[in-house]
């Protein structure tokens, strides 16, 4: 079956915002928990076959895999009513089942270790699909499985399968509270030098912006993880619509993101939806006209990255792009007269170095699932304000690594090993500045002319490029 | 010498009368010494009325008799005849009635009193001295211009607008004559939807393709043919046959209702079940109006009498709303036959998943297995390869048992050889894109709707848009290719294939949401809203014809201007393909002249697009032109040369 995707599931936050999204892809196509599909389903209206395969029973399977270095996480998913829903096969919990010690390193090299299995179920999985279209990783950049071993399959899936895609939904820390992992700015700084040169596109989920979404618009004082990660699945979902309904456009992940992604650094994603809402609550019904979903998916609180105020006044953040889905029934004369509008009131702000505007795809509505809401939408946007979220990575990984504080516990991995200066920390940390410096340049005019060699960032920051570079092709 | 008058006034001149060279009249042999001059020309305007009479009564014989009739062919140049004539011969002979009793009168009264002056019988003929010589004339008239079928209807009506009563009268009595005929054949096309015409005589007529006019047409042919196949006839308004008086809106509702019928019957033409009407009409709603058949003929012939008895002449009024009432309620079950029987809505969504790439994923599909051999140019093979493409395609899709789909077909038109003496040879065709077309067989009853025509339209919509995507994906394979080599590269380069990417893209939206998406609902929304089958085919009319216009094939600047841009997006791809790395400067000098041309073409059009969309007539281009112009970058650099510089400068 065409364009299929498989989706890797690594860690404890990978594997629970994994099983929330398979929760409603099944409840989206009518697939009972166990696979089996519903009688009420009227086949052909959607094509199941992009994210599930038919096994010889007909029981649909997910094109999921799912990997953990400890086994908490996946016992859970397995002990629940999704636990039949899997490929067994496709389930790997490392034999040392110790974690990864919330350290990036420690999943890093872990990830070396294992390779062989891992690749052994994506081999199969890989050969199981038509024409795969690529892979969808999910993960937290801040533990330590989901940032290592995502790191570690990041470099490699590239070689290994070439002509795929790989697209991330990659969750990162809440800002506030550094919580129980210490070393969250490393784990950070060093997966996102790996999401900035080896990933196609990756989709931030911010967890301060998902607790304080949580908080305001759902009123929910103490959000546990599972009613955030209900949000990240709603937005998997829809993000994910037009894969799955035949439509008129974004048929393949190519199409849904090629246009979003003007130059190969800037490929950082954050998401909007509205209406928000978790299932105990049903939000008071309201109007939702085109109009009325497009001005709320550009307001800041419906979007699921938090972007500080820049401190330079110099600085004028703006959307390089935009990708509004919208599902439900619409009428789609709206569609221009919204665009008018939000033009009109200069709702968003667009680059000044070339042509941009928020494109809109009509999607149908998932026929077997009951919503309050008549319409839905969700925003794919491509902002330089992104930028703020690396750059806060990048303050905190210099508080601690100018004490060289927790250093020790890297040390003694391999990738560490001869590495006493920790060069590729600081290397990461250049390539994610020049990350930020190339988002910031991107807010000015002479965007078309600036050169990342040129930009600010160091010599070394440029071989590291070269180096990634020769690895990839 | 009353009865050798009286005998020419019946049409028999004996010796004393003759035929004159100069007026073809009969009149008095010359020289008789005991006619005074005075009398010779009372007697020839006299017996003048026995020439006419005779002509007439030759005519209405000529006519009348059946034999003759039968035995001449219908088109043969020297005989005319035909139903109407022959209803005019009847009609004349019993206008020629009163003639003829006058006659009798006439000649009892001469054995009455053998002194009765020739004054008197002059007097008593001297009404039909307006009669007869108007219809001699209008005889005359007929046979010299050989008027045909309705046309005679005209001629008649136009001279019952004579102030004389007894002309008047005596027209009427005539057309009424000849209506006969026309209620005749208007019954059974309005009320049994076929066309009694052996004459070629009925305002209403098969139309004749060009192609079957080429070759020349054999009544037994064509009766064999009508046999064959029912569903594929059209029929049109003979304009040069319809009668003056009835305007061409009555004649256009008359032909819907018959065309409709034929719709109802069409499933079923064998003439055995024709006999039975319960099993003659296959479909629900036929059988529903088969019920109202005899309300049909219930208004007509109601029609016909009430000519008939009040003797007002023809009413147009109520022939008009005898016409409207029919065409309503058969237009109105036309309509339950198509919606709700056949299902139009759905087959409008079928066709728009598959004309109007509404099933994105499937033409994806198709495009990526097709695209070794349809980037050849097209060969005998190339049609059969497509089709096994598209087939596959659906297959992988699992859309393969869908029984809508196997309505469709892909045609490739192979280009005719040229002959080798021709000097101009035809421009090299490439690959076999151009020449891909989509084929849609219309199951009964929509093939009314879906007509050779309407189908032609949405095949023209389906090649603009099928290049639109081409060019989409082939920039999404550009940019992967750029995106896998995690360099900017060249920044003219990336920058080229986002202004690219990023007017194609926004066309895309534009057509499929602007565009398809929001004239689609509107049809949908007019076919709910109404229950008449010929709104809803002037409201998919208007629908084609709007998508055509939006999509500029109507405006050749802007199709052209696009078309070139479309062009460049696939230079552009096969340069990224085939690149060297780093660039030679060979390339670079390509790439130099494509962001020149993809700039100077796309700001031409972004100038067509703000000058066009000045005019309230185009809103669509406004619509376009905010998508391409959303944050006013074309605007800001909208001189040619400051928009080629942003381009150029790296």
């Amino acid at each position: 079956m065409p364009r299929e995707i498989i989706t890797l599931q690594l860690g404890q936050c990978g594997n629970q915002i994994g099983m929330e999204f398979w929760k409603q892809l099944c409840a989206e196509h009518g697939i009972s928990p166990d696979g089996i599909l519903q009688d009420s389903v009227v086949e052909g209206l959607d094509r199941k076959d992009v994210f599930f395969y038919q096994a010889d029973d007909e029981h649909y399977i997910p094109r999921a895999v799912l990997l953990d270095l400890e086994p908490r996480v996946i016992n859970t998913i397995q002990t629940s009513t999704y636990g039949k829903l899997y490929n067994p096969e496709n389930i790997y919990i490392s034999e040392h089942g110790g974690g990864a010690g919330n350290n990036w390193g420690s999943g890093y090299s872990q990830a070396d270790k294992l390779s062989e299995s891992i690749f052994d179920i994506l081999d199969r999985e890989a050969d199981n699909s038509d024409s795969l279209e690529g892979f969808v990783i999910c993960h937290s950049i801040s533990g330590g499985t989901g940032s290592g071993v995502g790191s570690y399959l990041l470099e490699r899936i590239g070689d290994r399968y070439p002509k795929t895609l790989v697209q991330t939904y990659s969750v990162f820390p809440n800002i506030g509270s550094l919580g129980d992992v210490v070393v969250q700015p490393y784990n950070s700084i060093l997966t996102l030098k790996r999401l900035s040169l080896n990933a196609d596109s990756v989709v931030i989920l911010d967890n301060t912006a998902l607790n304080s979404i949580a908080a305001e618009r759902l009123r929910i004082p103490n959000p546990t993880f599972s009613q955030i990660n209900q949000l990240v699945s709603t937005i998997m979902a829809a993000s994910t619509s037009t894969l799955r309904y035949p439509g008129y456009m974004n048929n393949d992940l190519i199409g849904l993101i090629a246009s979003l992604i003007p130059t190969p650094q800037l490929h950082f994603l954050m998401t909007g939806y509205t209406p928000l809402t978790t299932e105990s609550q049903v939000a008071s019904i309201r109007k939702t006209t085109v109009l009325d979903v497009m001005r709320r998916l550009l307001q800041p609180k419906n979007i699921m990255v938090s972007t500080p105020k820049e401190r330079h006044e110099d600085i004028r953040h703006c959307y390089i792009s935009i990708l509004n889905i919208i599902q439900g029934e619409v009428d789609p004369t709206q569609v221009h007269k919204s665009l008018q509008r939000i033009r009109e009131r200069k709702l968003a702000q667009f680059i000044p170095w070339g042509p941009a505007s928020i494109q809109v795809a009509l999607s149908k509505k998932p026929p077997h699932m009951q919503s309050a809401h008549r319409v839905s939408g969700l925003m794919l946007a491509n902002h330089t304000g992104i930028s703020t979220l690396f750059k806060t990575a990048c303050n905190q990984f210099d508080k601690l690594f100018s004490r060289k504080a927790f250093v020790e516990q890297f040390k003694k991995f391999e990738i560490f090993s001869n590495d006493s200066e920790l060069s590729e920390m600081i290397n990461s940390k250049e390539v994610v500045m020049r990350l930020v410096e190339e988002y910031q340049a991107a807010t000015r005019p002479d965007y078309i002319t600036w050169d990342p060699s040129r930009g600010g960032g160091s010599s070394s920051a440029a071989g590291g490029l070269e180096k990634f570079d020769s690895s990839r092709r | 010498m009353h009865h050798e008058i009286l005998l020419t006034l019946s049409g028999c001149p004996g010796d004393v009368f003759m035929t004159s060279r100069e007026t073809g009249h009969y009149e008095i042999i010359p020289d008789i010494p005991y006619i005074h001059p005075s009398e010779v020309s009372l007697i020839n305007g006299l017996v003048s009325l026995g020439s006419y009479y005779k002509f007439l009564i030759d005519f209405v014989s000529k006519q009348t008799s059946a034999i003759v009739n039968l035995a001449t062919p219908p088109d043969s140049e020297e005989n005319q005849s035909g139903l109407y004539l022959r209803a005019l011969g009847f009609g004349i002979n019993n206008v020629l009635e009163p003639y003829r009793m006058r006659l009798v009168e006439v000649e009892q009264e001469c054995i009455a009193d053998p002194h009765l002056p020739l004054s008197h019988i002059k007097h008593r003929f001297e009404q039909f001295q307006f009669i007869l010589p108007s219809l001699d004339t209008t005889v005359r008239h007929i046979i010299r211009c050989k008027l045909h079928g309705c046309q005679i209807l005209s001629c008649l009506y136009e001279r019952t607008a004579c102030g004389v009563p007894s002309l008047k009268k005596c027209y009427e009595n005539l057309l009424r004559a000849c209506h006969g005929v026309l209620y005749k054949q208007l019954s059974s096309w309005m009320v049994h939807g076929s066309l009694k015409d052996d004459y070629n005589e009925f305002f209403i007529a098969v139309s004749v393709t060009p192609a079957a006019a080429a070759v020349p047409a054999q009544r037994e042919e064509e009766e064999e043919e009508k046999q064959v196949s029912p569903t594929l006839r059209r029929y049109q308004i003979q304009h040069e046959f319809l009668p003056t008086y009835i305007p061409p809106r009555v004649a256009e509702k008359i032909l819907f209702i018959g065309e409709a019928l034929q719709v109802f019957l069409s499933k079923d033409p064998s003439p055995l079940s024709a006999l039975n009407t319960q099993e003659r009409f296959s479909s629900h709603s036929a059988r529903q109006l088969s019920s109202h058949q005899l309300k049909f003929v219930k208004l007509l012939s109601e029609l016909q009498q009430k000519e008939e008895e009040e003797e007002t002449g023809f009413s147009l009024r109520g022939f008009e709303s005898c016409a409207s009432q029919i065409r309503d309620i058969v237009a109105e079950h036309l309509w339950l036959l198509l919606v709700e029987e056949a299902d139009l809505i759905s087959s409008l969504q079928v066709m728009k998943d598959h004309y109007l790439l509404g099933r994105g994923e499937l033409f994806l599909t198709f495009l990526d297995i097709s695209s070794s051999f349809m980037s050849l140019p097209p060969s005998n093979a190339t049609q059969h390869d497509a089709n096994g493409a598209f087939r596959q395609a659906m297959t992988k899709l699992g859309i393969d048992n869908d029984s809508s789909l196997q309505q469709f077909r892909l045609t490739v038109q192979t280009p005719p050889t040229a002959p080798p003496t021709s000097d101009k040879r035809p421009a090299p065709v490439t690959n076999s894109w151009d020449a891909l077309g989509l084929e849609y067989k219309p199951k009964w009853p929509l093939h009314i709707l879906f007509t050779p025509t309407v189908l032609e339209k949405y095949n023209t919509l389906f090649k603009v848009l099928l290049s639109i995507r081409r060019a989409q994906m082939a920039l999404q394979h550009t940019w992967y290719l750029q995106m896998s080599k995690r360099q900017r590269g060249s920044g003219l380069l990336w920058q080229l294939r986002v202004h690219m990417s990023f007017l194609i893209d926004n066309l895309q939206y534009y057509v499929q949401v602007d565009v398809l998406d929001v004239q689609f609902s509107q049809l949908i929304n007019k076919i709910n809203s109404t229950h008449d089958f010929e709104s809803i085919k002037h409201a998919h009319d208007v629908y084609l014809s709007t998508l055509l216009t939006q999509l500029f094939t109507r405006l050749p600047p802007v199709s052209q201007g696009l078309n070139e841009i479309i062009d460049l997006c696939h230079q552009l791809h096969t340069l990224v393909q085939t690149m060297p790395d780093p660039l030679t400067s060979k390339e670079k000098s390509h790439i130099d002249r494509m962001a020149k041309t993809f700039s100077r073409q796309s700001s031409l059009l972004f100038r067509i697009l703000s000058n066009v969309k000045t005019s309230l007539s185009s809103p669509h281009l406004a619509q376009l032109l905010l998508r391409i112009d959303y944050n006013k970058f074309f605007s800001s650099h909208s001189s040619l040369l400051a928009y080629t510089s942003s381009l150029t400068a790296s």
